[in-house]
Parts: structure tokens; sequence; C-alpha cells
């Protein structure tokens, strides 16, 4: 994209001047909407490897599905023909070819009776975004033929992260940005960014220490890292209010502290003003970040988080998948299970933090059953079989999210409050290729209440790449062309009402039409 | 008195016990290079690159990091004062009183070995270098838009920080046997075991807790990640708290306890100021003022032994402090 003047201008300052400019209005906010509801919790679910998305959606164009999809004769429930795509609301192929799409897809399993296991496999592993009783189809919009900007496995986790893909992160990863943005209208929560297991990581980079990303890995560990019951506190865990102050020395008002973290603060005080402003810079960081753990494991979240249920309205027994618990699929008929074991882990800890309000911005890597960067001979069946799977028991744990009230509206729900966005490192090489390399066009699922539904967005053009979609840009202009990591970005930013400022990434950005109520 | 923090880590890290041989003078400098600097780090490197190749000592990493980490650090090399350089004490094994008085650490130091014909280099050379240096070109004031701070990373934390407390492997792990392979096991979830999820024997321990530092593993695709963040924060700070009270309750843990013990009392005011001051030097690598040392005494030790009515907590919660402190944090 040619960078307009704007571009330049927004390239040549710092974040100050943007902060200027956009206080007087002389931004323009492209996004700008008038006040609606809104999601105000982030949840970032990532499937690691770089997945093939089109063995779960209906990405290809219908007239085009062979040019990258081997015929379904050739290998039954995994390959797939034209007839074998419908969309997921139960309405055949209306609107098939309109520019934007209902949901679809590769549709495996009986409609008739979705129980029934004869189907072979990969069988009803999907059906959860189907199902007519809960509709989960009905909230989701995917942004298809992203383009990621690479093919590398960590500078695509990046670019999922935080937009740009690259060795680090350039700009701050999106749960920090809008762990930032709902800081002052939610202080309760006392972690605004939490990772599960610590990856992939979620860092504030240029925004204050207090959006960075805690790191929790299990229930059980969360008295460990962040509270002082533990024998290491022992006759260090008093804590008493002394007058606090920020790392340039004003006054802050009253703080609760221990001992040590008193002394420590001072001495990080201290060191302000020995070198230089970049390592001030630096000094002033690990300050926020000390106070910060500070206030959390003195605000004692941990009762509240064991006392928070994880999973309790979804059917103990998944009615098409009896059995198999409330996340679990099996594979054959002994060959392989996935039971809520499997991911309960991450499950549980992402619901109780997301259900007890603690947290702002929540991001979990999804334990694999397959390992999907599958370079290996042959690795279609199982690479579909699994992926499906996976992002079945997603759909499961979606639905969990919708049947839960809101704790704040009445009339929401927490997936009314809470956008999921699902990615992984990229996508992969098409099928018709015969391989399973890494491909940059990737795809970003967006899941929510309050998001238009239903719909795909863009799709893959004949030579592979994004087809082009149409955007308006971040300067307010309007455009067509294909979507990038970059364009997944400002749109989670913009459907949590993040500013085109907040959301500022050098290189230019957009929102595509049709997701934003 | 302590050594130095870099150069007492420097030789923790891994063994110098290559073969040396006497060459130095007939090796000529390979092509490109032939200042003094290069041939001194020619010289030392049989001796010490085993240890100091990688981390925050890997000063024999590149002719950059010799040059930046070693021979531009006032804290080792006293531009033009070989005697009073922190390098020529070393290996010269003038560290008397010291945990760590010597380079090598272990065996004969590096002027003994000289003497014996064991080292690239003549000792008398490495002084003259350092007498002749001028450290041109590097300008008082720093630059303010660089910073000067690198913060330590998860490795140093399971190793740098696990020697500088006195603690070793059997502190935290019992050997078992899994599936008839050797394999360690934490001894308690407790102790905040830390280990890469790279380093063999496989071990049972939470390997999230090196990622949360930051550190870098093929084992869990986890690349280094050094920047000031809260899973730094909220890692280190329970741990510090542990592995500081594992040292202090360690019987005969001299290396943390080299003037006081666990037992000693404010009560014996000079006791405790003086091991707060070798803590000072053995964490922080500077010599604290009297001012250091008393935010120390009175900020921290004196009100933790009249909380606990004993001076066990005060002495964590001080060792806590320097782990803590953003000295220790950044190099």
């Amino acid at each position: 994209m040619r960078p307009s003047r704007r571009d330049l201008l927004l390239a040549s300052l710092g974040a100050a001047q943007l902060g200027l400019l956009d206080r007087f209005s002389l931004l323009g906010k492209a996004w700008a909407q008038p006040v609606v509801d809104r999601p105000t919790k982030l949840l970032t679910i990532y499937i690691p490897g770089g997945i093939h998305h089109e063995f779960v959606w209906g990405q290809f164009p219908d007239d085009r599905l062979a040019r990258f999809m081997p015929p379904g004769a050739m290998m039954p429930g995994v390959f797939y023909d034209r007839a074998d795509v419908k969309n997921l609301d139960g309405t055949g192929d209306a609107q098939a070819n309109e520019p934007i799409r209902r949901l679809r897809s590769h549709i495996t399993w009986n409609q008739a009776n979705p129980a029934d296991r004869s189907m072979g496999e990969p069988n009803n592993k999907g059906y959860a975004w189907a199902e007519p009783n809960y509709k989960l189809f009905e909230n989701v919009a995917l942004i298809l033929g992203v383009d990621q900007g690479t093919a590398a496995h960590e500078s695509g986790v990046v670019a999922s992260m935080c937009g740009i893909a690259g060795a680090n992160y350039v700009v701050p990863s999106i749960p920090a940005r809008i762990a930032n943005h709902f800081l002052s209208a939610f202080p309760d929560r006392a972690v605004p960014n939490v990772t599960v297991m610590g990856a992939p990581r979620a860092p504030a980079v240029t925004l204050p220490a207090v959006a960075d990303a805690s790191s929790v890995a299990s229930i059980q560990d969360l008295q460990f890292a962040l509270s002082d019951r533990r024998g290491n506190w022992n006759g260090l865990r008093d804590r008493r209010s002394v007058p606090a102050f920020a790392f340039d020395g004003t006054p802050m008002g009253q703080a609760e502290l221990t001992v040590v973290e008193e002394a420590v603060l001072k001495a990080v005080r201290g060191r302000r003003g020995r070198v230089n402003t970049a390592t001030d810079g630096v000094m002033g960081k690990l300050y926020d970040t000390y106070a910060g753990v500070s206030k959390t494991i003195a605000r004692n979240i941990v009762d509240t988080l064991e006392n928070t249920v994880g999973v309790e309205k979804l059917p103990l027994d998944i009615p098409w998948c009896p059995g198999r618990g409330r996340f679990g699929w099996q594979i054959g008929y002994a060959d392989f299970y996935a039971s809520d074991a499997t991911w309960a882990n991450e499950f549980d800890l992402a619901l109780r933090f997301l259900k007890s309000d603690l947290a702002t911005a929540v991001t979990f890597r999804m334990t694999p059953t397959f390992a999907f960067d599958s370079h290996f001979s042959n690795p279609y069946p199982g690479h579909s079989t699994h992926l499906r799977g996976a992002m079945e028991s997603i759909a499961r744990f979606l639905i969990e999210m919708k049947l839960t009230p809101s704790k704040s509206r009445a009339d929401r729900s927490l997936l009314d409050e809470t956008l999921v966005y699902v990615t992984s490192d990229f996508g992969r090489s098409f099928p018709i290729s015969g391989g399973s390399d890494h491909n940059p066009t990737h795809a970003a699922v967006l899941v929510n209440g309050l998001i238009q539904g239903n719909r795909m967005l863009g799709g893959i053009a004949d030579n592979g790449l994004g087809a082009p979609m149409a955007f308006t840009e971040e300067s307010g202009e309007r455009s067509t062309r294909a979507p990038s990591a970059r364009d997944v970005a400002a749109t989670i930013s913009a459907v949590m009402g993040l500013s085109t400022t907040e959301a500022f990434m050098p290189g230019g950005y957009g929102v595509p039409d049709g997701i934003l109520r | 008195m302590r050594t130095l923090r870099p150069l007492s880590l420097l030789l923790l890290l891994g063994s110098c016990t290559g073969q040396i041989t006497n060459s130095a003078s007939t090796c000529p400098p390979p092509p490109g290079t032939n200042s003094q600097t290069e041939r001194v780090r020619l010289g030392l490197a049989p001796t010490c690159a085993g240890c100091h190749s990688t981390g925050d000592t890997g000063y024999f990493a590149s002719a950059a990091a010799f040059d930046s980490l070693l021979a531009r650090n006032a804290r080792l090399v006293s531009p033009g004062k070989p005697d009073e350089s922190e390098l020529i004490a070393l290996l010269e094994g003038r560290r008397a009183n010291s945990s760590q008085k010597q380079m090598p650490l272990s065996g004969d130091p590096f002027s003994k070995l000289d003497a014996d014909g064991k080292t690239s280099i003549h000792l008398e050379d490495v002084r003259a270098w350092v007498n002749s240096l001028e450290v041109p070109g590097v300008s008082g004031k720093a630059d303010p838009g660089v910073s000067a701070a690198n913060r330590i990373d998860a490795a140093f934390v399971e190793l740098g920080l696990r020697d500088l407390l006195g603690l070793t492997e059997a502190d935290f792990y019992r050997t078992i046997t899994d599936f008839d392979l050797p394999n360690l096991e934490p001894l308690s979830p407790d102790l905040y075991d830390l280990r890469s999820p790279d380093r063999a024997p496989g071990q049972r321990s939470y390997l999230g807790r090196y990622t949360a530092l930051g550190g870098a593993a093929a084992a869990t695709s986890s690349h280094l990640d050094t920047s000031i963040s809260t899973s730094f924060a909220q890692t280190l700070i329970p741990l510090s708290q542990q592995w500081c009270a594992m040292a202090v309750r360690k019987p005969g843990n001299r290396a943390l306890f080299t003037v006081a013990t666990a037992a000693t009392r404010s009560t014996d005011r000079a006791a405790v100021r003086a091991q707060l001051a070798d803590w000072h030097l053995l964490f922080l690598s500077e010599a604290p003022t009297e001012a250091d040392v008393d935010d120390v005494m009175n900020g921290v030790f004196v009100p933790l032994e009249t909380a606990n009515q004993g001076p066990e907590a005060a002495w964590i919660g001080a060792c806590s402090y320097f782990v803590r402190h953003p000295l220790f944090i950044f190099y």
C-alpha cells in the first residue's frame, strides 16, 4: 500500500506528539462509532504450529475449490468437493457467492443425527460450531487470507500476537493493548493481562508495566506466583500502610507494602538520574512492575479465583458426543481419546479469570493432541481429525461462555463481554500441493456476541494469497485489498473500542467491512 | 572481601580444564587483527573461554564482547593501573579473603599456571596491556538514548544466583530413575526449583518458571526475553525469598555467610553490618557506602528481626532485597 502523507506524519512522530494530536482530534478516528455495547475482555486461544484452516472452514471459493483441494474421493472425510461444503446455519449454500459469506465448512457429520459415528473420521468433530441449540455460528466472524508476513514459527507467533512479524515485539501485544485500554474503566481487574503457562507471550513493550502479562501455570500455581500463602513468605508477609511514591518521587498516597518491598522500591527510586534517560525508563518499568506485583499479591486474588467455578454451564455429557465428558472426543473406536483432562488446566484457569472479573486479557495455548507443524508424509488425516477435534473442544468452551451470564449486565453473556480470538503461527500449504509446509496465508477467528457474526470475510485468490476485501483504513480512506496480520490486530482493537491512535502500528492497517456493529 | 560478581560468576558457569599450552608468543593474530587487546583476548581464551563464552559474563564470545564487557569494564579493568584492576588481582590469586579469590576458580591461579608454562599468554603481557590501556573513544557522558541496563536472564538465575547463594542441585532435587534412565525430581514444589527445559537429565519440575523468567529453550520453543516483564518479577520475587531462606538455613553456608552467621543478631551490630556490606559487594558488584549499609540495616534487617523476634527472617529478607535490587537485576 502506498503510504499517505498522514502515514508519513505518523511515522515521524513520537508517542507524545501522537497523544497531543489525538487529544485535539487532529488524528482521524476512522473507526469511531457511537457508544454501543462492546466487549471489554479479550481471550486469545493459540493453536501452536501453523494449521490447515481449510480442514475446518470453507475458505476457498466454491467454484475454485478444485484449485486448492484434491477431490473428496481421494481421501474421504479429509479432502472434499464443492457439494460437501455447506453453511453452518443450515441454509445450505445461501449467499455462498457473495463477498461476505456465511460461515461454511466441510460437513462431515450426519445432519439428521450428529451423534452418528458411522461417518468415518473426522466424523462430527466441529459440529459444535453448527449446533442449532447454541447457534455459536451466529457469533463467529472469520478473516480469511490474512498475510502473516512470515513463514517462520516464532515470527508468526509475534505476528499473530501483535500484528507485525519479527523476531521480537516492536509494538505492544494485542492483549496488552486491550488490557491497557481498560485499566481506568476496570481498576478492580487485579491481573489485567494474564497468560496461562507464559506462552504465547503478551508483552506490553512500550505500554505501562501494569499492562504486561502475568504468567500463571495452573490454579495450583496461583498461590506460588500470585499469593503470599507459601512458606517462603514466613516472616516477610506482614504489610503496613506507608506513603507511596511514583518512580520520579511524586507522592501517590498510601500503599500496603512489606518491609522488603518498601526497601526495594526505595532502592530502585534511588537509581533514577544516575545514568541517562533511557536507563531511567528501564528502571521506571522495573519500579512499576514491582509495585504492580506487590499490589496483586496484597489483593489476595487467589481466594477469589479458587472460589470461582470454571466450567459449570456446559452439559456434563455432550449429546452428540456421549461418554467423552464436556470437552472430549475420540478417534475411531479406540485409537485416541481427548478427554476433559486434556485441556482442563487452560480451560479452567481462563474461565476462572474471565468469570471472576479479575482479568481483561487472557491468553492460553491449546495443549496440542497432534503435531500441527506436520511436515511429515501424508499428514492430512491426522491433521484434519485433530484440528477439527481441537476446534470442537474450543467451540464447546465458547458455548460455556455463551451460557454464562455476564456479571455486569443481566441481558449479556460472558461471550458478549469477551472477544475471543483464535489463531496460530500461520496457515499451511494447500493440500493440492501434496505438502504441508508453512504458508504465510493465515486466517483469524473472532467470536463474540456483539460483532456481526456468521460471516467469512475474504477468502483465497487463485494465486493462493488472500482475496481482496473492503477496508476502512486507519487514515479513514476506503480501499480494497487483501488483509494482513496488522489488520487483524487493528480489527480486534476496533471491536474493543480503541482509537486509531491506541492501535497505531507502523506500516498501515485497516478494519474490514462487516465485523463492527 | 568479595570479588566482583561478573568475574566470580565467570568461572561458575563452566569448567576451565582445557589443555593449556604456553604458545601465545608464537601464535600470530588472525588476519585483520593485530591489536594488543586482540592478542590478550586470544591469549587468555584457552584458559578462560570455557566458562566465559556465553551469558552476561561471556567475555570471550567475540572480540566485541571482550572489548565491551571486559576491556572497557571499569569494574574489572582500571586503564593504566594493573595493580588496581580486579582482573589482574584475580589472575594473580590475590583475593585472599574472598570466596572467589582467584581465576580460574579451581586448581592453580593463572599466575601459577603461567609460571608452569601452562598458559597461552604471560601474566606480564596482560599487565602490560592493562598498563597501556587508555580506553579511547569512550565519552564520560552516557548516550541518553541508549539504556545502560541489561537484565539478567533465566540461565543466570538458574546457575549464577544458585551458586552465589551457596546452593547446589542437591538442595533442590533427588535422583530418581524413569524407565531405567536417570532423572531428577524436585524435593518439594515449595523449593521454587528452576531448570532449563533443555538441561539433561530431564526432570519433573514445573518448566514454566524458566519461561516466565524469559529463558530461552528449544524444548519449549521459547526464545530469550530479557525485558522487564510482570512474569519475570512475579517469578523472581517468591523465588528469591525461597532460595534465600534455603541459603540462610543451610548449615555452614560460607558462600553466603563470610562474616556473620544466621544466628547473628543486630546486637552484634558490627558483624551484621560487615555481612551486609559483603552481600552488597557479592550481589551488586559495588562496594557499599555507609549509607547503603544503613539502608539495609535499618530498612530491612532491624524491622524484620524485631517483627519476628529473631534474626533468621531478617537475613532472608536482606538477602532477598539484594536479589531484587536493580543493580543485581541489571548489569
